[in-house]
């Protein structure tokens, strides 16, 4: 079946990321408009009902889900701000605000451990019982993204490579890093490790510039093998035991089978993949320089048009929500959420 | 097609079901059967609300459709009245009448559709009021969801309807776009079984808007079909013709300045013959975005050397028929004593039509930096011009390229000559100029400002720089402007804007410094904002500090219509370089440019 937009709605300033939220008494949705620092809360069916007070000044990055909390990272403020969620949405309240002194980029939950991101190549462990910083790890450059399990940090040091001279500034790729704050490994990788994924054995890392996925063993951290794919690979997405990787620079789709090694190349109608949407049984994929979408599975479906900038979207029964960075129907630098039927 | 209710059956249904309501209510005490509650009623009725929303706006994209088969209908009367037309004028006579049964068809559908659209929002403003009295308990059975579950059905088959149409709309909308080339041209060839290929298609075509039971892959197939046959055609025929007749047109004028005076314009000879050569060998369908862009960039080019020719201390004026020495010296803000000792051949203060004089002031002099906004009542302010230029200048909406420029002012502003002279012309020209004013400047310039209602100069005054000549009407555009040296066209621009010269332009996106979307300053310039396609230039600060809006007439038909901000730095970007955002990969990562720049607002 085709998709067909059901609804339009602007939004704000430059939306960038939608996350599910689930709390014991049902499922709703955050989007975070990066622009004005911005949170808004969606019911399941996608439907605005608020916006989370206190977030303006922040300058707020990204955000973490764990046990009914929301935890923003502020870049400006350098602040960890911190809401609770639980329960009916219009009692979500503010919580605390923790100052940490860096500009923050994201992170990610290792037990009561809060492993975050600073721009300013630092690393910081937050005890999220105390709100105590407790560890503060120098990294040799700039990171892009981190990922944990129950053992490790795992931190992609995305601007490894030097496009200015063409040169390694460091030769590693991933620190794995212990709740104590150890460093516990280093890792050589590609040109700009940007997006990691994984499983209880190994880990998935995209390699950005090289245009590569290496699989990294969690037993010895060893590389296992490297997966080719397009120019400028973005977002991984990990489906049971397949990972879709969209190649923004080659307008093509990658589906690697992680029990077989078996690797599928989709090209795309629209050009400009970035990311990948699993919904239901079908696999989707947004592009942003023809701002379609199109259903990667059916080869006779058409993209549909969206007339914006697709940035993420999330996938909830029949209905799928994509969030536009830009609409371009309005002609205006405001984003905003289309709602598609499946 | 779906089979949607006729007309009679959705004013029955209107009628029947507040009767059903209304003997539900008197009989809804102690029933039984299975309810649905007034939540779920209200959820229904607000959900049918919000798709005929959605149906009300696709609607007006049906006045789209019926203007783009109204442009298909010009071209062709412009095509078929030429008297060099070679060929096919009958075929083409046929493929119009065709087009406009099209256009009544569509018409007929549109009707349909806002009829059924209006019909159907009666009955639930029926079920709105009814669903707003105060009833305690109100209860619903089987027989009023049957209703609503109709009026859903209704609405789908209206939905489907709309898209089956939109199909159609952007079929033609293409076509419309294709046959744009065929205008302007002394001759044409086309071969005829192409032609008659053509015609069948646009017949089959037809039918599929007749029939009910069409669908849209077929109608997508057909339309596809006739893509490919008019892009060959048009490929093959008619764009060598256009691309050979335009650079022509630019090599006569740029024999003209060489003529007139004996320099140097070999750097624009080569440009021009560039792309020429790149129009012959290339002449796919894509590239013609491309073509217009250069010769939008060497027209304004050529314009501009011949302004930049003129003697700039004093001006050359040829008197005419009731100048005197008092009028011109009034207009020109000198005394006649001046004037006198500009031209010592004057004597006892006679001067005859015919005789050229000098005034001793320079034009520039007399132009005004805010042109604009002082004679024009537009704002310096970058989304004002985007909405307030209608046609640049160099377009070819109209067939043939735009000598001047289409604005959009607000209404019955005052227009107000932009340097003085005499007015050579103060009537309705024609009916695409309207009502004109021509003003004569001296250094063979001229200045045509047409479109004009409630004129308020007449022929044979001489009017002051700032003297208001006209007013501006209330339709869109209702200013059309030109200035002209000699025989060439001038792009507005010289006058209105600050020449910043040529610049090396290249085209960068969000992709190019290897950041991801995760990072802080994804998109993020280093002002802050964020970047937007066809409004986002990086610039070296000491050249353009950020907040400088600039101009680049090579960009005059994108959407911007030529307008950046200078947003953004760059490492790279020192000197007289320009890079303009876009999340076009593939057009990023070919493009270098030398442009023509101009600044519009400085911060």
């Amino acid at each position: 079946m085709a998709l067909q937009i059901i609804s339009r709605q602007e939004l704000g300033l430059a939306p960038f990321k939608i996350e599910k939220a689930q709390n014991k008494e049902s499922t709703y949705y955050i989007v975070l408009l990066k622009g004005d620092s911005e949170l808004l809360v969606l019911d399941s069916t996608f439907k605005p009902l608020r916006f989370l007070e206190d977030s303006e000044n922040e300058g707020i990055n990204d955000f973490v889900l764990k046990d009914e909390k929301l935890y923003c990272f502020g870049f400006f403020s350098g602040r960890v701000v911190v809401y609770d969620i639980s329960g009916n949405p219009s009692r979500w309240k503010l919580e605390t605000k923790i100052s940490t002194g860096e500009r923050l980029i994201t992170g990610a939950f290792l037990k009561n451990t809060l492993g975050i991101l600073g721009m300013d190549k630092n690393f910081l462990l937050l005890n999220i019982e105390n709100f105590e910083i407790t560890k503060k790890i120098e990294l040799p450059v700039e990171a892009l993204s981190v990922i944990a399990d129950s053992k490790f940090f795992y931190i992609s040091l995305f601007y490894n490579y030097n496009l200015l001279n063409n040169d390694f500034d460091t030769s590693y790729g991933l620190f794995v890093i212990d709740p104590a704050g150890k460093i516990h490994k280093k890792i050589a990788l590609g040109k700009r490790p940007s997006y990691m994924l994984q499983d209880s054995d190994n880990l998935y890392v995209v390699n950005y510039l090289d245009g590569t996925l290496d699989v990294i063993s969690k037993e010895n951290f060893q590389k296992k093998r490297e997966y080719k794919l397009g120019k400028l690979p973005n977002f991984p997405i990990m489906n049971d035991r397949e990972i879709w990787v969209a190649c923004i620079g080659s307008n093509a789709v990658y589906q690697i089978e992680l029990d077989t090694d078996v690797v599928h190349q989709f090209k795309t109608q629209g050009s400009g993949p970035l990311k990948v949407l699993i919904a239901g049984k079908h696999r989707y994929v947004m592009s942003v320089t023809s701002g379609t979408i199109e259903m990667l599975d059916s080869p006779e479906s058409k993209a549909l048009k969206l007339y914006g900038y697709p940035i993420d979207a999330v996938a909830n029964n029949d209905k799928i929500a994509v969030l536009l960075q830009e609409d371009w129907l309005s002609g205006s630098v405001l984003g905003s959420l289309v709602i598609l039927q499946q | 097609m779906k089979n949607s209710l006729s007309l009679r059956e959705m004013m029955f249904v209107a009628r029947f079901v507040p009767v059903v309501l209304l003997v539900l209510m008197l009989l809804s005490s102690g029933c039984s059967s299975w309810w649905v509650t007034r939540g779920e009623f209200r959820d229904e009725i607000s959900a049918i609300q919000k798709k005929l929303d959605f149906i009300t706006e696709e609607q007006k994209q049906l006045q789209d459709v019926e203007n783009a088969i109204s442009n298909i209908s010009k071209q062709l009367d412009y095509l078929t009245g030429s008297e060099e037309f070679v060929s096919n004028a009958e075929d083409l006579k046929s493929l119009q009448a065709q087009l406009l049964e099209l256009k009544k068809l569509v018409e007929a559908k549109g009707e349909l559709i806002e009829e059924n659209s209006k019909v159907t929002q009666q009955l639930l403003a029926q079920l709105d009021d009814f669903a707003n009295a105060n009833l305690q308990g109100l209860q619903l059975n089987d027989e009023i969801k049957s209703e609503l579950s109709t009026i859903q059905q209704k609405l789908d088959s209206l939905a489907e309807e709309q898209k089956r149409l939109q199909n159609i709309e952007t079929s033609i909308t293409s076509l419309s776009k294709q046959l744009e080339y065929l205008t302007g041209f002394e001759k044409l060839s086309v071969n005829i079984d192409d032609l008659k290929s053509l015609q069948e298609q646009l017949s089959d075509l037809k039918k599929m808007v007749e029939a009910n039971g069409s669908n849209i892959e077929e109608n997508n197939k057909l339309t596809g079909q006739i893509f490919e046959k008019l892009d060959n055609l048009v490929n093959t025929n008619i764009q060598q013709f256009f691309y050979e007749k335009e650079i022509k047109d630019l090599k006569s004028q740029l024999d003209i300045l060489q003529k007139r005076y004996e320099k140097d314009y070999s750097y624009l000879d080569e440009r021009i013959s560039k792309i020429g050569d790149f129009a012959a060998s290339n002449t796919s369908f894509v590239s013609i975005d491309f073509f217009l862009a250069e010769v939008a960039d060497i027209r304004s080019r050529i314009g501009q050397k011949e302004i930049e020719a003129q003697n700039s201390d004093i001006i050359t004026y040829i008197i005419q028929s009731g100048d005197t020495l008092w009028t011109i010296a009034r207009a020109y803000g000198i005394s006649v004593e001046e004037l006198k000792k500009a031209n010592p051949t004057i004597k006892d203060d006679i001067i005859y039509t015919g005789q050229e004089i000098n005034i001793p002031v320079s034009l520039d002099s007399l132009l005004r930096s805010d042109t604009l906004q002082s004679h024009f009542g537009l704002t310096y302010n970058y989304e004002i011009l985007i909405k307030a230029i209608v046609s640049p200048f160099g377009s070819y909406e109209k067939g043939y390229a735009n000598p001047g420029i289409d604005l959009k002012v607000s209404p019955f502003t005052a227009i107000k000559a932009i340097l003085p002279g005499h007015v050579v012309i103060a009537e309705k020209l024609n009916d695409e100029y309207g009502n004109t004013v021509i003003i004569d400047h001296g250094n063979g310039i001229r200045t045509v400002y047409g479109k004009l209602t409630n004129l308020m100069a007449k022929r044979g005054d001489f009017v002051r720089a700032g003297e208001i000549i006209g007013e501006s009407s209330d339709a869109t555009p209702n200013l059309h402007f030109e200035i002209w040296r000699n025989d060439i066209p001038v792009n507005p621009s010289e006058i209105f804007f600050e020449n910043a010269g040529d610049f090396n332009v290249t085209m960068y996106t969000e992709w190019d410094d290897g950041k991801n979307p995760t990072s802080p300053s994804f998109k993020v310039t280093a002002t802050g904002n964020y970047v937007k396609a066809y409004r986002t230039a990086a610039a070296d600060p000491s050249i353009f500090p950020p907040g400088t809006v600039i101009y680049i007439p090579f960009f005059s038909n994108a959407p911007n219509k030529g307008f950046f901000i200078v947003e953004d730095t760059g490492s790279g970007i020192k000197g007289k370089r320009l890079d303009i955002y876009t999340h076009d990969i593939n057009l990023a990562s070919g493009f270098k440019e030398e442009l023509l720049v101009y600044v519009v607002k400085r911060p």
